[in-house]
C-alpha cells in the first residue's frame, strides 16, 4: 500500500515548530501561520492521522542519568544471529535505535554506554558470539544535530 | 531530582503533551508547582525539552543512510561541519573516535538521492574517503526504540 501524501509549506511550519518545542502552544503556531488555532489543530491531527507525525517524545538529557557515551556500533554478522546478538546488547547499554543496513555494516545500532568499561566488555562478549564477522565502535564525541534542511517538499530538479 | 521531578518526568515520557493540569491532578499537587518543576527540570539540564519523531516514509522519504567519513590529514573538522551543515538532509553530524572522522545521518527519497548527497561530500576537498550503510528506516530524527529507554533502574526491579 502506498500511503505516501503531500504536505504543503504551512503544514511545514508547524512541524518544525513540533520538532523545535513539541509543546508548542496551538496559539503561537497559529500566530506564526496565520491561521485559526482550529485550522492549525486541523492539521496537525490529520498529520497525525496519516502517520507522519509519529509520536511525541522527551528529549532527555543521558549525561545526566549517567549515559555519557554514545556510539553507533556497526556489526557485520550472519543475519540468523541478530535476534540474539541485539538481545546481548540491549542487556549492557540503552539502545536508541537499530538499524539494519546494507554496505559497511549489517547493523547500525545506535547506543548509550555508562563507561568504557561497560564497552569493553561489551565488545568482547558480542565478538565471540557464533555469526559474528566484526564489530566496531564508533564513540561520539561531539554531534550536531539539524533540524533545518530537511526537503519535506519534493524539489524538482 | 527527587521523587516528584521522577513522576513528573514519568508521565511526560509517556505522554511528552500532557497538559500541566492534567499531571497535577494525577500526583496530586497543584499545576503551578508541576510547572516550576518542569522549568527547573529544564534549567537543570535533565533534559532538553520535548519534541517529535517523524515517520518520514509517510512524505516519500524511502530510508536513512549513515555515511563514515575520513578526512585528509591536517583537514580543520570544525569547517567541514560547516559544509555540511548548509547541505539538504543530513540531519545528524557527528565527529567521531576511531577509524573514521565523520559519522553523518541523512534520509533520502530514492537512489538517485543518496547518490548526489554521497558526490556532493566526495567533491568536498577535505573528504578522503566515504563508506556508506543504507536502511529502509525513515524515523526522523529518533527510532522507536528511543522512546523505551528506562532511565529508572528501579523500574527494573519493580517488574522483575
Amino acid at each position: 500500500m502506498n500511503s505516501t501524501f503531500e504536505i504543503d509549506e504551512t503544514d511545514v511550519k508547524i512541524l518544525k515548530a513540533l520538532i523545535r518545542d513539541s509543546r508548542s502552544k496551538l496559539k503561537d503556531i497559529a500566530n506564526e501561520c496565520r491561521l485559526s488555532s482550529t485550522a492549525v489543530k486541523n492539521r496537525i491531527d490529520k498529520m497525525k492521522k496519516k502517520g507522519l507525525i509519529y509520536k511525541f517524545v522527551m528529549n532527555i538529557n543521558m549525561e545526566f542519568f549517567g549515559y555519557k557515551i554514545p556510539l553507533l556500533i556497526g556489526i557485520n554478522l550472519d543475519p540468523y544471529f541478530e535476534h540474539e546478538i541485539v538481545k546481548i546488547i540491549k542487556s549492557h547499554v540503552k539502545v536508541a535505535g537499530i538499524n539494519k543496513s546494507i554496505g559497511k555494516y549489517d547493523l547500525c545500532i545506535v547506543v548509550f554506554a555508562k563507561n568504557i568499561n561497560e564497552l569493553d566488555e561489551l565488545k568482547y562478549l558480542v565478538k565471540k558470539q557464533k555469526g559474528v564477522k566484526n564489530i566496531e565502535l564508533n564513540i561520539w564525541s561531539k554531534n550536531h544535530f539539524n533540524f533545518d534542511n530537511i526537503d519535506f517538499i519534493k524539489k524538482e530538479d | 531530582m527527587d521523587r516528584m521531578d521522577e513522576e513528573i518526568l514519568k508521565l511526560l515520557r509517556k505522554a511528552p503533551d500532557m497538559p500541566f493540569l492534567q499531571i497535577a491532578k494525577k500526583i496530586g499537587v497543584s499545576p503551578i508547582t508541576v510547572q516550576k518543576r518542569f522549568e527547573e527540570m529544564k534549567k537543570e539540564g535533565i533534559f532538553f525539552g520535548s519534541t517529535t519523531i517523524l515517520d518520514l516514509l509517510k512524505i516519500g522519504f524511502h530510508g536513512k543512510a549513515f555515511l563514515f567519513i575520513t578526512l585528509c590529514k591536517d583537514s580543520n573538522i570544525k569547517k567541514v561541519v560547516k559544509t555540511f551543515r548548509q547541505m539538504p538532509n543530513l540531519f545528524l553530524i557527528v565527529e567521531i573516535l576511531g577509524s573514521f572522522d565523520l559519522l553523518i545521518m541523512v534520509v533520502f527519497r530514492d537512489i538517485s538521492g543518496i547518490i548526489k548527497v554521497v558526490n556532493d561530500i566526495k567533491a568536498e576537498p577535505h573528504v578522503e574517503k566515504v563508506e556508506i550503510a543504507v536502511s529502509n528506516e525513515s524515523f526522523y530524527p529518533y527510532r522507536k526504540e528511543y522512546v523505551e529507554i528506562n532511565l529508572f533502574e528501579r523500574e527494573n526491579t519493580e517488574l522483575s
